[in-house]
């Protein structure tokens, strides 16, 4: 295990319900890693996370909130959320994603941006305060989407951050039995796995674009840079990664600088030298 | 291709909606109350969103017509830019649009008309002896996206019955069809920026070939239309001064000189914060990672490389074309 690189890529799933997380609690390989406040699971690595949040738009961005604090993430990791849904016309076990997220108490509405490949078709889901059984035309009805998205958006883009839901019930067959979401959610393991890995994907591209550079810890260890010149440090290591990948910008700094400020000096000279060819652009 | 169509709720009923609906009847349509809340918030991810870009269809409802940048312009004593459509088909690194909006969704402005009255008012503002030049393809690619837009189609009788208003259309595109099944009129110049082939093929990301965009080009002088010829950026590397020349010499092997309106050479340059923003997206890219330093609230080459490289390119179009044809036309040149 301890050789094993470490993956860098974060998602955080949220479910409202027990039912809703036991399949996915399985499917992912997670454990139970605390239940203070909200029940959380993890898989070995940590890199995929699980919280029921309990019913309700508030419930959800609480336990959103308290998933950030807890997971390793940070605003590269990918947020999930999976549950069922009422639907005016589509079938019971209807797999849909999320195109739009409306709060159905403030009329305010969020637009995941469609860059997967879903496995399934999307809808608009309304979040409401209370469980109804009145279904507006085409739209979905949750009662967490708003929560989970408006908090999640606190943490990372909108590209990371995703809802898809199983309809639950319709105008035909409402009384929803909470002892069938498991087999629900069940059906669909392999869709709720194709966008989790995109999500991932996704969360593993951000976090390499935000890495500082390979060598930016050592250069702070050797010498002493103001916050500004670490910044500027900063900048010119991943010029020079990008430029001399081949040459160790600690190796030849240590012989000529005997300070921050000649690191930078240095540093930015050697760049200026680097010719600029066409092919290698 | 695309797969999701935001539609505005005040264009739903608009002719020009159901036409664009009807080119992709397999989209997924999403309707939206203002473009601005799918295009406008923070915490986008701009180059995640470019692979796969939406269309938001919407309505403008001011600011259609603005005064160019002072200093910017092809002859006129006025001009003025108008954007039918926010953001660009091709994703070139060096485009301040990726630094610019918050999204890479593209964004049409179904109201023409608007834009045309606008454009009416502009005029009447200004002396019937003025010549005012109108730019169309500042947030966009003015004929990429025309099978879609229609914004071609549209303007070109519109500007035809309007001879003291000069349209610029600002293209890297090829598809040049509209312009070629109308019979050309003077106050047109369709202008092509270029860089050379080499720099093209690994920053212009999705842009046609630089061979087929001096084809387009030529067919357009051929058939007696006005062209316009943009370095724009002029992107440093070693041997550039071969690379520009080979540029130049291929576009005037094809096009005749005479049916140059106008020529310009814009440097590359952004304002600073800009530059952050578009690092921050591309931190793996080796021309912005290139020898660019910040002077004065922008990020340029140094001043002897970029006036060398000035030098040389208007060198270069001085063999073709006269001093007069010579413009500025670089936003924060």
């Amino acid at each position: 295990m301890g050789d094993e690189p470490e993956l860098k890529g974060h998602l955080n799933l949220v479910v409202a319900l027990p039912p809703e997380a036991k399949p996915l609690i399985r499917h992912f390989g997670l454990e139970f890693k605390s239940g203070d406040t909200f029940n959380v699971y993890a898989n070995g690595g940590e890199t995929i996370h699980l919280i029921i949040s309990g019913v309700g738009k508030v419930s959800a961005a609480a336990a959103v909130s308290h998933l950030a604090s807890l997971s390793r993430g940070n605003s590269a990791t990918a947020w999930f959320n999976v549950g069922v849904a009422g639907h005016k016309t589509l079938s019971v076990s209807t797999l849909v994603a999320a195109h739009k997220i409306t709060d159905a108490g403030s009329g305010r509405s969020w637009y995941p941006p469609m860059v997967l490949d879903l496995p399934c078709g999307t809808a608009a889901v309304r979040t409401v305060d209370k469980e109804t059984h009145d279904y507006p035309d085409g739209c979905l009805v949750d009662m967490e989407a708003t929560g989970f998205y408006a908090t999640a958006l606190r943490f990372t883009s909108h590209e990371l951050i995703h809802c898809l839901k199983v309809v639950s019930d319709n105008s035909e067959q409402n009384d929803l039995d909470y002892g069938t979401v498991a087999k629900m959610i069940r059906e669909h393991l392999d869709a709720v796995e194709t966008v989790a890995d995109q999500l991932l994907q996704l969360s593993i591209e951000k976090s390499d674009r935000q890495a500082p550079p390979s060598h930016l810890e050592l250069f702070l260890q050797q010498w002493k840079f103001s916050v500004t010149r670490a910044h500027k440090l900063e900048k010119l290591l991943q010029r020079w990664t990008l430029l001399i990948p081949d040459s160790d910008p600690l190796d030849s700094a240590i012989p000529e600088c005997q300070d921050g400020k000649e690191v930078l000096e240095f540093l930015t000279e050697r760049l200026e030298r680097i010719p600029v060819k066409a092919a290698s652009l | 291709m695309i797969e999701t169509i935001y539609i505005e709720e005040a264009v739903r009923s608009h002719p020009r909606t159901s036409e664009i609906l009807a080119r992709f009847p397999g989209a997924r349509r999403i309707r939206c109350h203002r473009y601005g809340e799918v295009f406008n918030p923070r915490g986008q991810d701009f180059r995640i969103q470019k692979r796969r870009p939406a269309l938001i269809l919407a309505e403008k409802f001011k600011n259609f017509v603005l005064p160019a940048p002072e200093g910017f312009g092809i002859g006129g004593s006025e001009n003025f830019y108008f954007s039918h459509m926010l953001n660009c088909l091709y994703d070139c690194r060096y485009c301040f649009l990726q630094g610019m909006y918050q999204s890479a969704h593209y964004v049409m402005f179904v109201n023409h008309e608007s834009f045309m009255d606008a454009i009416d008012k502009r005029l009447e503002e200004t002396k019937e002896s003025q010549a005012v030049t109108f730019f169309s393809g500042y947030d966009c690619d003015s004929l990429a996206l025309e099978s879609v837009t229609g914004f071609v189609k549209a303007f070109l009788p519109f500007f035809r019955e309007r001879p003291r208003a000069l349209l610029e259309l600002r293209t890297k595109s090829v598809r040049v069809q509209e312009l070629l099944k109308t019979e050309p009129f003077e106050n047109c110049v369709t202008a092509f920026s270029f860089t050379p082939a080499e720099i093209s093929e690994k920053t212009e990301h999705g842009v046609p070939p630089v061979a087929s965009r001096i084809e387009a080009m030529a067919k357009l002088a051929e058939a007696g239309w006005k062209v316009g010829l943009r370095l724009d950026p002029l992107i440093y590397h070693k041997g550039f001064e071969n690379s520009y020349s080979k540029l130049v010499r291929d576009i005037f092997n094809a096009v005749p000189p005479e049916a140059v309106h106008s020529t310009s050479l814009g440097p590359m340059r952004f304002p600073k914060a800009m530059y952050d923003r578009i690092v921050r997206l591309y931190p793996d890219d080796r021309l912005l990672a290139g020898p660019l330093s910040p002077s004065n609230g922008m990020v340029t080459y140094r001043r002897h490389v970029e006036e060398e490289m000035t030098e040389v390119c208007r060198a270069l179009l001085g063999e073709y074309v006269p001093e007069e044809k010579f413009f500025h036309c670089t936003p924060w040149a």
